[in-house]
């Protein structure tokens, strides 16, 4: 009998396993997020939200102390003077110490994760979940408003002194007053995973789909200015620079367009597939693709350099004035750091 | 390979049936039906082989020999071969239909946690695997997260009075042991197969319970909608024992059946006497010898004729 009882247990426990995947908590696959400002590269990856130095990929704090698997982070984490903000697939959203690493208060009322990347104006943070709410919240971690959508909430909102512009999965674009009423809302082919990007003069919103649809919107009614059809879908958030607006699709092709009109300045065609959106640096732009390959191109589309890691990038590289940083996932490294001219500096995976 | 021939035909038929009906709880549900009806011929062969092997396990000789042999393993192995072979049973019958059904099983719930996609990576690698003739593909993704009072997937919790009860966990916990109930074969006294029939019972519920509680609750609706339709399959095929879940069936059954009973014992007994006996092996032992001649049955000596 008892020898019965330890095969049947043998055989759920291994079933439980194989179910679960071995992972207790969330069971979701996601890629790392990774900021960089100033001095210092931050890295939310499964159970913690690290600090690294920009120059070393030394871990200067993690957070929290002790990791628990019900709790994991792929939110990129946004970055202000004095804070880390980042959120959580237990529901939680965090505001962080940037020189310590505590914490400093945990917003729970949220009823889905934290994918997308908050933003913050006037000590007002913005943290959009997968419950479809977008979340205001003060700087001591109580609820203000929210903002109900009709699916997951992936992009970082761009937050005005007038109103709060954000893209949802529900295949809309939304404009939303600073107390959290609807202004418009724009329905695109697809659903929106990358950012919006507004124009330097804050009157037209930028927007994507997976739906190969690319739209330049009024910001003050919503109403479409001009169209780009893709060759394929846009996952990434665009680039503006150099009068030029850049944007890349997943059948590895680069657009730049005129901001004004959507007019194709050019177009250019690189291997691979760029999931994360467009980066700016000195003289030129970068991407990564999701085969493990960071390019960069100079502002007319010609290829300056690439970089090929072992693994896979879902996210653009994180760019300052002296590095550009990845977060790859199934490669050997956790993260990867290169100066401007493509020559890898360090890499590394965390340890806790 | 498993995702070319199982995952992917699997994802590509739910998002075709979510295109139909704009519901993926809805889908869910009607996608686990689906492949549950394509096994069922499955299903029957396994009852089948299952019901064989179960008369088989009541045939005298079977039950004589394993008490007679009970120290002594391979002989059993070679008697019971012989029996098998005897009735025309194949012993592995009602492991093969499990065996092809078990990787469509974990197709259909790998297929239901790919098309949830929770992250950006994920939905991606969903993309990929989409059929170009689904050409609406970025109309469908991400698939309607919200069923009922649902995120498909969040774990699921229900508010009643303040209190957040996991309703689809117990609602799984109690199919799930409704449905190991109603397949439990009819208990054999102490065998291994009844122990573990038994404890299978137990366990699995807390099992099948937990992953509810923890994991997304589109995999809990999957759970539940195959638990339905396994015991409504068990029950139309008559293959379910309800009055182990309702006792008060079981007595009504037996008063119906009492005489009858009596009677099949009677006969049962009087086969059992004219079943041949089989090779017992040679013993010096004079006490297990002196042990099986009283346990001979007293004959009457036939009478002769003058």
């Amino acid at each position: 009998m008892k020898k019965s009882r330890i095969l049947i247990l043998t055989i759920l426990v291994g079933l439980t396993l194989v179910l679960s995947a071995c992972v207790p908590g969330p069971r979701v696959t996601g890629s790392p997020g990774v900021t960089i400002a100033g001095d210092h590269v931050f890295v939310a990856y499964r159970n913690f939200l690290y600090q690294l130095d920009a120059s070393s990929g030394d871990v200067n704090w993690h957070f929290p102390e002790e990791g628990s698997n019900q709790v994991i982070f792929f939110s990129k984490p946004l970055v202000t003077e004095d804070y880390v903000y980042v959120g959580d697939l237990a529901n939680n959203f965090h505001k962080v110490d940037i020189e310590t690493g505590e914490g400093e208060w945990t917003f729970s009322e949220s009823e889905g994760f934290f994918i997308g990347q908050a933003a913050e104006k006037d000590s007002v943070v913005y943290a959009p979940s997968d419950d479809g709410n977008l979340y205001a919240i003060d700087e001591d971690g109580n609820l203000i408003w929210s903002f109900k959508t009709g699916h997951y909430l992936w992009s970082q909102p761009e937050v005005t002194d007038d109103a709060i512009y954000l893209g949802s999965m529900d295949h809309s674009v939304y404009g939303i007053s600073l107390d959290g009423e609807e202004i418009w809302s724009y329905e695109m082919e697809g659903a929106v995973v990358g950012s919006p990007l507004l124009s330097e003069d804050g009157t037209t919103l930028f927007a994507g789909s997976i739906g190969n649809d690319f739209v330049a919107l009024d910001t003050a009614t919503g109403e479409q200015r001009w169209i780009f059809q893709a060759e394929d879908s846009i996952w990434g958030t665009p680039a503006l620079t150099n009068d030029l607006l850049y944007l890349a699709d997943v059948g590895g092709n680069l657009y730049a367009l005129d901001p004004e009109s959507g007019e194709q300045s050019f177009q250019t065609e690189f291997e691979g597939s760029a999931v994360g959106g467009i980066s700016v640096i000195d003289g030129g732009i970068t991407l990564a693709t999701e085969q493990g390959v960071v390019k960069a191109f100079n502002l007319d589309g010609r290829s300056l350099w690439e970089a090929t890691l072992d693994g896979e990038i879902f996210q653009e590289p994180a760019a300052s004035d002296e590095y550009l940083v990845v977060g790859t996932i199934n490669g050997e490294n956790l993260v990867y750091a290169f100066n401007l001219e493509g020559v890898q500096q360090w890499s590394t995976t965390p340890e806790n | 390979m498993w995702t070319t021939i199982v995952i992917q035909p699997f994802v590509n038929i739910l998002l075709l049936i979510n295109s139909l009906v704009g519901n993926f709880g809805i889908s869910i549900i009607l996608f686990t039906v689906l492949i549950r009806l394509l096994t069922h011929p499955l299903t029957v062969q396994q009852f089948k082989a299952t019901k064989s092997m179960q008369k088989l396990q009541e045939d005298p000789r079977y039950i004589k020999m394993q008490k007679k042999y009970k120290d002594d393993k391979e002989r059993l192995a070679q008697e019971q071969m012989k029996l098998y072979k005897e009735h025309g049973v194949n012993p592995m019958g009602s492991c093969l239909p499990t065996l092809i059904q078990l990787p469509l099983i974990l197709g259909l719930y790998q297929s239901v946690i790919r098309a949830m996609a929770a992250s950006p990576y994920e939905l991606f690698r969903l993309e990929q695997i989409v059929y170009p003739w689904l050409n609406n593909a970025a109309k469908l993704l991400p698939l309607e997260n919200q069923f009922l009072w649902m995120d498909l997937g969040q774990p699921e919790r229900i508010n009643v009075f303040g209190l957040s009860i996991p309703l689809l966990a117990i609602l799984v916990v109690a199919t799930t042991y409704l449905q190991s109930k109603l397949i439990e074969p009819p208990s054999n006294g102490n065998s291994q197969a009844a122990m573990m029939s038994k404890s299978m019972s137990i366990y699995m519920p807390l099992l099948m319970g937990y992953m509810s509680y923890s994991l997304a609750s589109g995999l809990a609706i999957y759970f539940l909608t195959s638990n339905i339709f396994g015991i409504a399959q068990y029950t139309i095929l008559g293959r379910s024992n309800w009055s182990k879940i309702l006792p008060f069936l079981g007595k009504k059954r037996d008063e119906e059946k009492s005489p009858s009973v009596k009677k099949e014992q009677v006969v049962l007994d009087s086969v059992a006497e004219d079943v041949p006996e089989p090779e017992t092996p040679q013993t010096d032992d004079p006490e297990e010898t002196s042990t099986e001649k009283k346990r001979m049955p007293k004959r009457k000596r036939p009478k002769r004729k003058n």
